[in-house]
């Protein structure tokens, strides 16, 4: 018997199926509460299989999310609640940007997914008296971003919806 | 020591040209951009600590607005509450990185007129400082104002309670919070909750009045939820309801108070998370409407008979809005008169008849129980008539109340049968009045309180009718 305050009970979910079992907590090092950068790098998980005990590294490179549950029964029939469905989400997160040089610029950013995705993304400028007006971020280049605040539609970002 | 940064001094006479703005803020990067953003504008001065601003309070004239730095409840509510607390009318802009709706709420109740949202973006910042310039003006000048809602229905006031309460309505219009407007009957509780809706982000959507105590409940129930086909007898094809075709928009529930428990939990379902399900229909469906509702009774009181939801209460009562009846605004009687004759004008298509003296000194004695809506009703009748000798007739105050008898004789006298209910109604008054006085042992606000009108009101009764305590 896996002692409860030693393990998480984890259900790893693939398009083929899931994968429940018991991950290891000390595989989760944590830093202020966070999980740690190589966390956010990890290709596996060992866990130790509900259905067989076996102990075995599940490649991850598949696999929709890690669910993390309070027990492997769940509710079937539970319909998951969403807070925010019947509201259009806000235009614009406001966000603090570092580069590698050091450098720190505050700007506004589509509330998309597109910031998460894609290679880089468009920043219009915070301080709107300075020379700098738009600013494409490469993200390779980046060493912190934080979103500090949403905000409405800037009007540099609506140019360029109108030219595109 | 104080670090407060100065602007250079400009000359005297561009300085008087000026508005006058004091600003706060700790970080000096963004006192330097106010500077540069604001100056050519205003006579700006900047601070970037709050005893020097304080100390500059307190030396010089009052500035005509002051921008000051809203960082958190625990850093920013001493000195917010200090500064207005020494000057209630200047208008204070917070400037703010959170947009907590908390924060948002205090910042209100304790006097601020407005929220400008960092980054400053689009013209935000000086788009709030000219709006509160010119709201101010407005207010020191207790310039009447007359704000067209639609056709028929304008926002009219002048007296300083109803030009903060236009204020509070104009900043709360632009959060989604619920509102609760309470105010005695007639006292423009709609005409208010259509401002804010106005004023507010859904303004080009629909405005949806629901009065929760002209119908019965199934059919109240019917009417905001809609219904399937089959869903009770009648219910020949489906229907939506008001909160579905008022989505986007906003729905105004008046005499809220009045509505039955049954409702109260579904309207409690729809404030807390936007679903509800039409009356017959197995699933939910969601819809983004912001509630206003009004009522003229005491909710505490409800609460305390069980006659309505607490939990309801609380979620309505997201902002609260407070209309004083007519009788503690008279300041605005003679602009109301005037504002009721030229509509009544208008729909007839004829020239407004004049007000005089007489009649409108008449309308500012008057206690007018019935509020805006019985002082309409006069200026109409007063309009059909065309003469103003039986509306000064009206007017008169009641026969003042003697204590003894039922003075039926004194007014049958020569009096028609207007005069004779009217003063049988004063006398009515006067005596219900004498009666609770005595029971409270003369305790006026206990009475006032027993008898629901405000303090002032009873006042005001305790004077026209002439009361005093019985000798033993």
């Amino acid at each position: 018997m896996l002692d409860p305050e030693s393990y998480y009970r984890v259900v790893v979910q693939g398009s083929d199926g899931a994968i429940k079992g018991y991950a290891e907590k000390a595989q989760w090092a944590t830093s202020n509460g966070s999980l740690s950068t190589e966390d956010q790098k990890r290709e596996s998980i060992r866990l130790t299989r509900l259905d067989s005990g076996a102990t075995e590294d599940v490649p991850l490179e598949h696999v929709k999310a890690v669910f993390f549950v309070h027990d492997f029964t769940g509710e079937v029939e539970r319909r998951d609640l969403r807070f925010h469905d019947h509201l259009p989400a806000t235009q614009c997160l406001w966000v603090r940007v570092r580069f590698d040089d050091g450098e720190t610029i505050e700007g506004l950013i589509n509330n998309t997914h597109e910031f998460v995705m894609g290679s880089g993304f468009l920043m219009a400028p915070a301080d709107t008296l300075g020379n700098n007006w738009l600013i494409y971020v490469p993200k390779s280049k980046l060493m912190g971003f934080e979103v500090l605040g949403l905000r409405p539609k800037t009007k540099s970002l609506s140019l360029l919806d109108e030219h595109a | 020591m104080s670090s407060s940064l100065v602007s250079p001094e400009l000359s005297r006479t561009a300085l008087t040209a000026r508005p006058r703005l004091l600003a706060l803020d700790a970080n000096l990067a963004v006192l330097d951009y106010l500077r540069r953003t604001l100056e050519p504008r205003y006579n700006l001065k900047v601070f970037s600590e709050e005893q020097a601003l304080l100390d500059c309070l307190n030396s010089r004239e009052a500035p005509d607005l002051i921008l000051l730095e809203w960082e958190s409840m625990e850093k920013s509510l001493t000195v917010l509450s200090h500064i207005r607390a020494g000057l209630p009318d200047v208008p204070i802009v917070m400037l703010s990185c959170t947009a907590e709706v908390k924060d948002f709420e205090v910042v209100t109740r304790i006097g601020a007129r407005g929220i400008v949202l960092k980054p400053f973006l689009d013209g935000n910042l000086e788009n709030a400082i000219e709006e509160h310039l010119v709201q101010a003006q407005n207010a020191i000048q207790a310039e009447p104002q007359e704000i067209p809602l639609d056709e028929t229905h304008s926002f009219v006031r002048s007296s300083k309670r109803m030009c903060e309460l236009q204020a509070q309505a104009a900043l709360v219009a632009k959060s989604d919070i619920p509102v609760l407007i309470l105010g005695e009957s007639g006292t423009g509780k709609e005409i208010l909750a259509l401002y804010t809706h106005k004023m507010s982000n859904r303004a080009h959507r629909m405005f949806l009045k629901v009065n929760c105590a002209a119908m019965p409940a199934d059919l109240l129930e019917s009417e905001l939820f809609g219904y399937e086909q089959g869903a009770f007898t009648g219910a020949v094809k489906t229907k939506p309801g008001k909160f579905e075709v008022c989505t986007g928009g906003t729905i105004f529930l008046d005499e809220i108070g009045e509505m039955p428990a049954l409702l109260q939990a579904k309207l409690l379902q729809v404030l807390q998370d936007g679903t509800f399900s039409r009356l017959g229909s197995r699933s939910s469906m969601k819809v983004d409407v912001r509630v206003i509702a009004a009522t003229n009774i005491n909710m505490k009181e409800a609460i305390a008979r069980k006659a309505f939801r607490e939990d309801l209460y609380y979620r309505l009562n997201g902002f609260s809005l407070s209309i004083p009846p007519l009788c503690e605004r008279r300041e605005e009687i003679p602009l109301l008169a005037s504002y009721f004759m030229r509509k009544v004008a208008k729909k007839y298509g004829r020239t407004p008849l004049p007000l005089s003296n007489q009649l409108l000194d008449a309308f500012s004695r008057y206690l007018w129980p019935g509020n805006l809506r019985e002082m309409e009703n006069v200026v109409n009748r007063y309009f059909i008539l065309g003469d103003e000798r039986p509306i000064l007739a009206e007017m008169n105050p009641y026969t003042p109340f003697r204590g003894e008898g039922n003075g039926f004789g004194d007014a049958a006298d020569g009096a028609g049968l207007k005069q004779i209910v009217r003063s049988l109604k004063g006398e009515a008054e006067a005596t219900a009045i004498a009666q609770m006085l005595e029971s409270k042992g003369w305790n006026r606000k206990a009475a006032a309180s027993e008898l629901q009108i405000s303090y002032k009101a009873l006042l005001y009764k305790i004077k026209q009718y002439d009361l005093a305590p019985k000798r033993a």
